[in-house]
């Protein structure tokens, strides 16, 4: 009687263990290639510009820093995305990320939540510049700079 | 070029945190070489980051680098005067079985290592990690104050802290220059730390190596921590967490037995005292860990002095929060104010977040059978180790589940299953190693090979035949007693 309650003691752990490796590698195995980018030539912005990269451009980061850098010191860059869409807000916080040091602005025209850049939005200055993240410009507006992914900058206070 | 400057970042790191390591240390012996370098990646980063940030507020640029550097050559060379040769616990000849299983333990974490080259940082290991490392750079090593105060920035949480931002900083420091790419490169050493400490506690604790190596390789097969949104390769600062955790209550837990001289204890301390430095959510494992601390100080009859142990932690929350409303820095809306009257309104949320965080535990996608196997081996865990050690490692496990559940009731997203959902999976990651510490008790629990045998040929009449006759491969690793 002792042995069997070994043995099945044994026995059951095993088949646990086992299971929970069935399980989980076939998991681990599928899910390991996914979001897999190979470094590119530039490291420094090897994330960011993995946006752009099924886009099949590279080094949109570098350029939209360039972009940026030619606005005055201090301006503000307001940026218009739909929290509705994650790939519009994703874009929104990586132009925010690149647009450092400029004050930044986001407006979320899908009104879902409280305007993460609420505080700013008293700011009545005309912004340096406004990035429409997967949202479409006004046909009034000028045409921008095209960064592919959806994202379109259109200059308005620049140098 | 690149990778001389990241190895030798990396090598400051490590020998700040040994320095440190052995100057507070009694008997350094008393740890492998493995468990000591996997210790001072922990204590090195916290140094590290610390340094930065205290250093900042009188230099900036090369000045900066020069005396962190400074401090990361001088804590050895101190140590290496004042003690005296480094010394390591000498191990026993590993056997076969032990060697394959740490042989499928190395290769997990070499793996872990090549996923996290190849996959790019995730949403929040960019926009809420590494962007402070970024703008920190930018402004000679000092988290610029118009980053705090920027409103439309708030999504990246400017208020959270620094270890690993600031550790990421450290490597863009000998880099001359930010990258995203070499910023991963600490994540695999986190998990290769993670996995050495919960071998050498469990073995501690058990007395099986065998059992010990299995739970280091379990960790690594549950897709959450390995490959999942959040896991240990996309730069999150959750399985960082999760290591500090680990090592703070796997020390408590050695230092909760009468061998200890006190080495373990602080061991404790120091990893107490950074989870509030690594993440926001640090606060809440800091407070149950000295709660775990002072019982065990109280069970096991030390000096009340030892619970001085709970001051560094203490004082690193008091003056992060002093930082943050000195600079005036904004904080996300994520969360309303938590007060009774908010409590009272949204107190009906919290039947269906129990619910969301009970789905994901349940989730065989993200966990696999990982929590069914934590909770069977916990049973064992209790009987092996009973009262305080089984209390301790129980209360640890069980309280941020249930602090991290309520929190979501002071939601302020619309929809806060939403935020739930979107938060308990990695929230649950800082429990993980931990709860990886129980599967050893469940599995030296186990009868052995060598009893089974022997009870099968006593009645047979064979008794005469040996174990080693037997199973030629048998070896104490593979004794299932």
């Amino acid at each position: 009687m002792r042995r069997a309650r070994a043995v099945a003691h044994i026995s059951f752990w095993i088949i646990l263990l086992t299971s929970f490796f069935c399980v989980t590698v076939p998991k681990i195995f599928s899910g390991a290639p996914k979001g897999s980018i190979p470094p590119t030539g530039d490291t420094a912005f090897h994330t960011t510009d993995s946006f752009w990269h099924a886009a099949g451009q590279t080094g949109v980061s570098k350029r939209l820093i360039a972009f940026f850098d030619s606005a005055p010191p201090g301006k503000r860059i307001l940026i218009l995305d739909r929290d509705d869409d994650l790939s519009s807000s994703l874009l929104g916080m990586l132009t925010a990320y690149l647009a450092w040091p400029h004050p930044i602005e986001i407006v979320d025209l899908a009104r879902t939540r409280v305007n993460r850049g609420e505080v700013a939005a008293t700011d009545l200055s005309p912004p340096a510049a406004i990035a429409f993240c997967r949202v479409p410009r006004p046909a009034e507006m000028p045409e921008g700079k095209n960064f592919d992914g959806g994202l379109e900058v259109v200059p308005v206070a620049m140098k | 070029m690149e990778l001389i400057e990241v190895l030798a970042a990396l090598a400051t790191i490590l020998a700040a945190g040994f320095g440190a390591l052995t100057l507070i240390l009694r008997e350094p012996k008393c740890l492998s070489f493995a468990e000591q370098l996997a210790l001072s990646w922990l204590g090195g980063t916290g140094i590290v980051s610390l340094s930065i940030w205290l250093l900042g507020f009188v230099l900036s640029g090369p000045a900066l680098f020069s005396a962190v550097s400074f401090i990361c050559v001088a804590l050895p060379l101190v140590a290496w005067k004042t003690r005296g040769a480094f010394r390591f616990q000498e191990l026993r000849k590993a056997n076969r079985v032990e060697l394959a299983l740490a042989c499928i333990l190395a290769v997990e974490i070499l793996a872990v290592g090549y996923l996290a080259f190849t996959h790019t940082l995730g949403w929040d290991g960019l926009l809420n990690w590494e962007i402070k490392a970024r703008y920190a750079f930018a402004n000679g090593g000092v988290m610029p104050a118009a980053y705090l105060r920027d409103a439309g920035r708030a999504f990246s949480h400017p208020e959270y802290p620094l270890a690993i931002p600031f550790t990421e900083l450290w490597l863009y420091f000998w880099l001359g220059e930010a990258s995203q790419f070499w910023a991963k490169v600490i994540f695999p050493i986190y998990c290769a730390s993670a996995a050495i400490l919960l071998v050498a506690i469990s073995a501690r604790l058990i007395g099986k190596i065998w059992a010990a190596l299995v739970a280091g390789i379990v960790l690594f097969f549950v897709p959450q921590i390995t490959v999942e949104v959040g896991s240990a390769i996309v730069g999150y600062a959750d399985f960082p967490m999760s290591a500090f955790y680990l090592a703070a209550i796997g020390y408590l837990l050695c230092a909760n037995r009468n061998s200890d001289n006190g080495d373990f204890f602080r061991i404790y301390a120091v990893c107490l005292a950074f989870l509030p430095w690594v993440k926001r959510e640090g606060v809440i494992l800091w407070l149950i860990a000295a709660i775990c601390g002072a019982f065990v100080i109280w069970r096991s009859k030390r000096s009340p002095k030892y619970l001085c142990a709970l001051l560094p932690g203490l004082c690193i929350v008091l003056a992060w929060r002093v930082y943050l409303s000195q600079m005036h820095a904004v904080s996300s809306s994520d969360f309303m104010e938590m007060n009774l009257a908010n409590l009272r309104a949204n107190i009906h949320r919290l039947g269906p977040i129990l619910s969301c965080f009970a789905s994901e535990v349940t989730d065989i996608k993200v966990w696999g059978l990982f929590w069914l196997m934590a909770g069977l081996a916990g049973v064992y865990f209790v009987r092996r180790h009973g009262n305080a050690g089984a209390i301790v490692l129980i209360w640890s496990i069980v309280a941020p589940l249930a602090a991290y559940a309520s929190i979501f009731v002071f939601s302020a997203w619309p929809d806060f299953h939403r935020h739930a959902g979107l938060s308990s999976g990695r929230l649950l990651m800082h429990i993980t190693p931990l709860a990886c510490l129980t599967l050893p008790a469940a599995l030296a629990s186990l009868p052995s090979l060598q009893e089974v045998f022997y009870q099968s040929r006593s009645k047979s009449a064979l008794a005469t035949t040996t174990c080693e006759e037997e199973i030629p491969g048998r070896t104490p690793g593979i004794d299932f007693a």
